[in-house]
C-alpha cells in the first residue's frame, strides 16, 4: 500500500501559523505541554482547532529558544475517520516480493520522533484506537505495538492532542468517560462576530466592512444547523469566500460556492441560506 | 390586488413559507412560525412568535419583487427579536399617565429604530424595503382634517419608520427626538425613553408650572419651547388642527385617542412590534380591552394535574382488582427510597396493556396535517447511513491481510500465474443497527387543552345575536362545528405516528409506549406498537387510541421500557421518554408532596438504563423542565420543548441528531 491509510499529515511548521487568541488557550495549552498532559480541543468543525494545534507546534518547537527546534517534524495530524482502526495508526505488515515489510503508523511515528501527534475528530474512529491512546495518556506513556511484540517508550517531547465535538448529540458517537478523563479540556466554539471578522479579514485580505457581514452571514446561518446540517458555517468556509472575493469572485457567487452549496445538498435549506447572504451583503 | 402588476407576477404565501420560516429562524435565533392572513391591510400584530403575511403579494411587476416584498416582511419582523424590541415587559406603559398614547408613540419610536438597524446590517434588503414602504405610505390615509396633535405626531412618526422624512415642520422637534433612536447602539430602552418624551412634551402635567417645565432634563426644555410656541401662535388661525389642550382645555383622554385613531394602513405597521395582547393581560393600542377576548394559559400546565374526585379505599380496590384483570401481563419491579438509600424490592406492580382503537383515520389526518413536515422528515431520514459494521473479505484495500488470500496469492505467484490483488479484510458499514423505544406520559394534565398561534379568532358576536337563528332543526344539527380543542396528547401522538412513519422507512426497529396509574399497584403501561408490530391500520388506531389518564410514575415505566430494549439484539438501543411534568404518583414516596421521591427513583431507573446498555433521552413540554431534568437526566440527554406545538419537528431534529454518526468532518489539514 502506498497511501497512508490514515490520512496523516506531517508538518514541519517552518513559519508561523497565524492565530488569533480568543481566550486564555495559548497560556494553557502551554503549560499543558510543559507538563505532558495529553490535551483535548472540543468544539465544532472549522472553528479553528486545527490552526491552534499548529501554532502552537510552532511556539513550542519552532521559537528561537525552543530547546525542540531540532525536531523534523513537530506535528503529525491524523484526520480520522469512521473506517481509522489502531493499525492505522500504529503500523501494519506490508507486502514487499514475497516477504512482508513493517511500517510505522502516525502515531508510532510521533511517538518516536517526540512530536505532537493530532487526532482530529477522534470519536469518529472506531473503538479499537482507544486501547492505544489510553496507554500514551497516563504516567505509563508508553505505546503497545501488538504485532511487533514491542512496548514504545514515548519520546519525553511527544504530546498526544486529540479534537472531537461534542456538539452531535449522537449516542453512537461519544467520547467514554475513561477516555475523556485522561486529558484536559480545551473548549472551542466559534468567534465572535468581530473576532471572526478579525480572522476573515486577515486570512482573506478583503476590506473589514465584507469581512463583517460575512461574519454576520456565519452568525446568523449557524441559527440554521438543525435543518439538515449539523454545524451551520465554519470560519474556515467564510475564508474561502472571502479569498474567492479577493479573487475577483463576485461576494454573492462567493458565498454561493463556498457557503450555500457547501453546507447542505437540501434545495429549500440552500434557498434560505442563498436568502440570508442576499440581504445581508450590499 | 396589484399595483400595476402583472398577476402572473404574484407570489403565494405557500410558495415563500417554507424558506422564509428557515429565513426567519436564521435572522432571529429563535424558531418563528409564518402564518397568513387575508387582506391588503396589515395583518395580526408580530408578537414575538408568529410574522403574519399576505396570502399573496402582487404588489408589483416582477415575481422576483414580490418575493423579495414577502423577504422583506419577515426581515422587519423577525429583526424585532435579535434587535431586542422585546426586552421591555409588555406592561411597561402600565404605570405611565398615558398608557395608550405611550403605546403607539413607542411603537411608531421602535418601528424607527428597528428600520434603520435593518437598513444598517442587512444592506441586500435595502431595495426591497424601499419599495414596500412606498407602497405602505401610499396608501395610507391622510389625516382626518380636524385631528388632534397627537395624530398628527403619531402619524409623523408612523411616517418616518416608514421612510418619509418629509416632515410637517411643526412636528420636527418630536420626530428628530424619535430619530436619535436610529444610531447603531441604540436599544429598546432608548425607544421607551424616547416616547415617553415625546409623550411628555404632548401631555404636559396639569397643571403647567414654571417648576414642571423646568424640571424636565436639559435636553428636553429647549424642544418643548420650539414645540409650543408655533402651535399656540397657530391655534388662532383656521389651520385645522385643534389645540385644545394647549389652550388650557380638555385633554382628550386615551380612550378619545383610540377611538378616533387614524385608519392606518400598510404592511409595516408599526404596532405589529406589541407582543399578543393575551401576554400582556392589559390593553392592546388601540384601545381594546384585551383581557376580555384574551385566553390565559394554564398556570399549571405543567402540573400533573391530580384527579378531582376523591377516591375511597374501597373503590380504588375494585378499580385495581378490574384493572390487574384488564392486564395483559402484570410485572414487578422495585423502586429506589433516596431516603433510606435502598430499593424497595418488587415495590410497584405494572400492569401491561395491549391499546386498541378504532380511528382508522387516525394516519390519515396526521400526515395531511403535517404534510410538509412528513416529506422533510421522510427525506432527511434518507439521507441516514447505516451503523453497523459488515465484514467483507478479499478487498483491495483493508484493515487486515487476509491470510487464506495471501497463500494462494503466494503460491499462484510461484507457480507462474498472476495474483488476485484483492488480499485485504475491511468492516464496511452495511445496516443500521438501531431499536428505539418511544416512552409517552399519558397523565391527566396532558389532556389540558393548548392554544393553538395559527387558529382564526372565534367571531365576536353581539351578546343579543344568535348564531345561525335562521337554520331550520335539520340544518341546525349539520352547521359547521368547531374543531375540539387540540390538547397536548394529541400533538404527542401526532409526533410519534410521523415519527413512526418516517423511522419505519428507515428501517429502524422502534416501539411506542405509554405510561400513567394511580398508586404503586396500578403503574399501567400501555402498547401501542412493539417492536415486531409492522405499521398498519391497528397500529396506527391503537396509537390513536392514546388518552391522558392519571399520574405520572415514571420509574417503573422506565424499567419496563428497558426491559423491553433488553431483549433486542441490536447494537444500540435508545429510550425516548416523552413528558409533560415532572413524576408524580399519589403514593411516590412517603410524603405525597415531596417532589424529590419521584425525581430520585426516575434518575435512578434512567441510570439503570444507561448501565444496561441504553441511551435515555428524556423530552419535556414543561417549560420549568430545566429545573428537575438536570438532576434527573445524564448530561446532554433531555430537552425542553417551550412551544408544544413544536413537538413533532424537534423530536424528528432529535432522533436523527441520537442515531446517526455525524457526517464525515473536513480534513485536519491547514486551511
Amino acid at each position: 500500500m502506498e497511501a497512508d491509510p490514515a490520512n496523516a499529515a506531517t508538518s514541519s511548521v517552518r513559519d508561523e501559523p497565524w492565530y488569533l487568541p480568543v481566550g486564555d488557550e495559548v497560556e494553557v495549552f502551554t503549560a499543558a505541554y510543559q507538563a505532558r498532559l495529553p490535551v483535548l480541543l472540543k468544539g465544532p468543525t472549522g472553528c479553528g482547532k486545527t490552526r491552534f494545534v499548529e501554532h502552537m507546534a510552532w511556539r513550542l518547537y519552532r521559537q528561537a529558544e525552543s530547546p525542540r527546534r531540532a525536531t523534523e517534524t513537530p506535528l503529525v495530524t491524523v484526520a480520522c475517520h469512521e473506517d481509522l482502526t489502531a493499525t492505522d495508526l500504529v503500523g501494519r505488515y506490508l507486502l514487499s516480493g514475497d516477504s512482508t515489510v513493517w511500517m510505522d503508523g502516525p502515531l508510532t511515528r510521533a511517538v518516536r520522533s517526540g512530536a505532537i501527534c493530532y487526532l482530529d475528530e477522534v470519536v469518529e474512529a472506531r473503538k479499537d484506537t482507544t486501547v492505544v491512546i489510553h496507554s500514551l495518556t497516563d504516567h505509563r506513556r508508553v505505546l503497545p505495538i501488538d504485532k511487533t511484540s514491542e512496548l514504545l517508550d514515548a519520546h519525553p517531547d511527544f504530546l498526544l492532542v486529540i479534537s472531537y465535538n461534542p456538539g452531535y448529540q449522537s449516542v453512537l458517537k461519544d467520547l467514554k468517560p475513561s477516555t475523556r478523563q485522561r486529558f484536559v479540556s480545551l473548549e472551542f466554539t466559534y468567534p465572535s462576530v468581530d473576532v471572526e471578522t478579525t480572522i476573515i479579514a486577515h486570512e482573506s485580505g478583503v476590506g473589514t466592512d465584507l469581512a463583517h457581514q460575512l461574519a454576520l452571514i456565519g452568525e446568523k446561518v449557524r441559527n440554521l444547523r438543525e435543518h439538515g446540517f449539523e454545524e451551520g458555517v465554519s470560519t474556515r468556509l467564510l475564508v474561502y469566500a472571502a479569498q474567492l472575493v479577493s479573487g475577483g469572485v463576485d461576494p454573492r457567487r462567493a458565498c454561493d460556492v463556498a457557503v450555500t452549496t457547501a453546507i447542505t445538498d437540501d434545495a429549500e435549506v440552500q434557498q434560505a441560506v442563498s436568502d440570508i447572504v442576499d440581504v445581508l451583503l450590499p | 390586488m396589484t399595483d400595476g402588476g402583472g398577476a402572473s407576477a404574484a407570489v403565494a404565501f405557500a410558495d415563500v413559507q417554507q424558506v422564509l420560516t428557515l429565513v426567519a429562524e436564521a435572522l432571529s435565533a429563535d424558531t418563528l412560525s409564518l402564518a397568513p392572513f387575508a387582506g391588503e391591510d396589515a395583518g395580526p400584530p408580530f408578537d414575538g412568535e408568529t410574522v403574519h403575511l399576505p396570502t399573496e403579494i402582487g404588489w408589483f411587476g416582477t415575481t422576483r419583487q414580490n418575493r423579495g416584498a414577502y423577504r422583506a416582511l419577515v426581515v422587519l419582523q423577525a429583526a424585532a427579536v435579535p434587535f431586542g424590541s422585546f426586552h421591555v415587559e409588555p406592561s411597561w406603559t402600565d404605570g405611565v399617565p398615558h398608557p395608550t398614547l405611550t403605546r403607539q408613540v413607542f411603537a411608531a419610536v421602535e418601528g424607527i429604530r428597528l428600520d434603520r438597524a435593518v437598513r444598517r446590517q442587512y444592506p441586500g434588503a435595502r431595495g426591497d424595503l424601499d419599495r414596500v414602504q412606498a407602497r405602505a405610505l401610499g396608501r395610507r390615509s391622510p389625516l382626518a382634517d380636524p385631528t388632534t396633535l397627537e395624530h398628527a405626531v403619531v402619524d409623523a412618526l408612523e411616517r418616518c419608520a416608514l421612510g418619509d422624512l418629509d416632515t410637517d415642520e411643526r412636528l420636527t422637534v418630536p420626530v428628530a427626538m424619535a430619530r436619535r433612536v436610529g444610531h447603531a447602539d441604540a436599544t429598546v430602552h432608548d425607544s421607551v425613553d424616547a416616547a415617553l418624551a415625546i409623550v411628555a412634551l404632548l401631555r404636559p402635567p396639569v397643571p403647567r408650572t414654571p417648576e414642571a417645565a423646568t424640571s424636565a432634563p436639559a435636553e428636553l426644555r429647549e424642544p418643548v419651547e420650539e414645540l409650543f410656541e408655533p402651535w399656540t401662535e397657530e391655534s388662532t388661525q383656521p389651520a385645522g388642527w385643534i389645540l385644545e389642550h394647549l389652550e388650557g382645555e380638555a385633554t382628550p383622554s386615551d380612550d378619545d385617542l383610540a377611538a378616533g385613531a387614524p385608519n392606518f394602513h400598510g404592511e409595516l405597521r408599526a404596532d405589529q412590534l406589541y407582543r399578543s395582547s393575551s401576554a400582556a393581560g392589559g390593553t392592546v393600542p388601540d384601545g381594546t380591552d384585551a383581557s376580555s377576548t384574551a385566553t390565559e394559559p394554564g398556570d399549571d400546565d405543567h402540573d400533573d394535574a391530580a384527579p378531582t374526585a376523591p377516591v375511597s379505599p374501597y373503590s380504588a380496590a375494585r378499580a385495581a382488582l378490574a384493572a390487574a384483570q384488564a392486564a395483559d401481563r402484570t410485572f414487578l419491579y422495585d423502586e429506589w427510597d433516596y431516603g433510606n438509600h435502598r430499593y424497595l424490592r418488587a415495590w410497584c406492580r405494572l400492569h401491561e396493556h395491549r391499546l386498541r382503537g378504532d380511528d382508522l383515520h387516525f394516519i390519515v389526518d396526521v400526515r395531511r396535517r403535517h404534510a410538509v413536515l412528513a416529506s422533510q422528515v421522510r427525506r432527511r431520514f434518507s439521507f441516514l447511513r447505516p451503523e453497523a459494521w459488515q465484514r467483507v473479505h478479499r478487498t483491495s484495500d483493508g484493515d487486515e491481510l487476509e491470510l487464506d488470500a495471501v497463500i494462494e496469492a503466494v503460491v499462484d505467484r510461484r507457480a507462474g500465474y498472476s495474483t488476485d490483488e484483492r488480499l485485504y479484510m475491511r468492516r464496511d458499514r452495511a445496516r443500521r443497527e438501531v431499536a428505539t423505544a418511544f416512552l409517552v406520559d399519558l397523565s391527566a394534565s396532558t389532556g389540558s387543552p393548548v392554544a393553538d398561534p395559527n387558529a382564526a379568532a372565534p367571531p365576536v358576536l353581539h351578546p343579543d345575536l344568535v348564531e345561525y337563528p335562521y337554520l331550520s332543526p335539520g340544518e341546525w344539527d349539520e352547521r359547521p362545528k368547531p374543531e375540539p380543542p387540540r390538547r397536548a396528547i394529541d400533538i404527542a401522538k401526532e409526533s410519534l405516528a410521523l415519527m413512526s412513519d418516517a423511522v419505519h422507512v428507515l428501517g429502524d426497529r422502534h416501539a411506542v409506549y405509554g405510561f400513567s396509574g394511580m398508586g404503586r399497584d396500578h403503574v399501567e403501561f400501555y402498547v401501542a406498537k412493539e417492536f415486531d408490530d409492522a405499521p398498519s391500520p391497528r397500529t396506527w388506531a391503537a396509537l390513536a387510541a392514546m388518552e391522558p389518564r392519571r399520574y405520572t410514575r415514571m420509574g417503573p415505566a422506565i424499567r419496563h421500557a428497558v426491559a423491553k430494549l433488553h431483549g433486542e439484539t441490536v447494537r444500540t438501543k435508545l429510550l425516548i421518554v416523552v413528558s409533560d411534568g415532572y413524576p408524580q404518583d399519589s403514593d411516590y414516596g412517603p410524603d405525597p408532596g415531596d417532589k424529590e421521591y419521584g425525581l430520585q427513583d426516575t434518575a435512578r431507573a434512567l441510570q439503570e438504563a444507561e448501565r444496561a446498555g441504553v441511551a435515555t433521552y428524556c423530552v419535556t413540554i414543561d417549560p420549568g423542565g430545566n429545573d428537575y431534568l438536570r438532576r434527573m437526566c445524564p448530561p446532554h440527554r433531555y430537552s425542553v420543548i417551550e412551544d408544544v406545538h413544536a413537538l413533532p419537528g424537534e423530536l424528528a431534529k432529535l432522533y436523527r441528531s441520537l442515531t446517526t454518526a455525524p457526517a464525515g468532518r473536513g480534513m485536519g489539514g491547514p486551511r
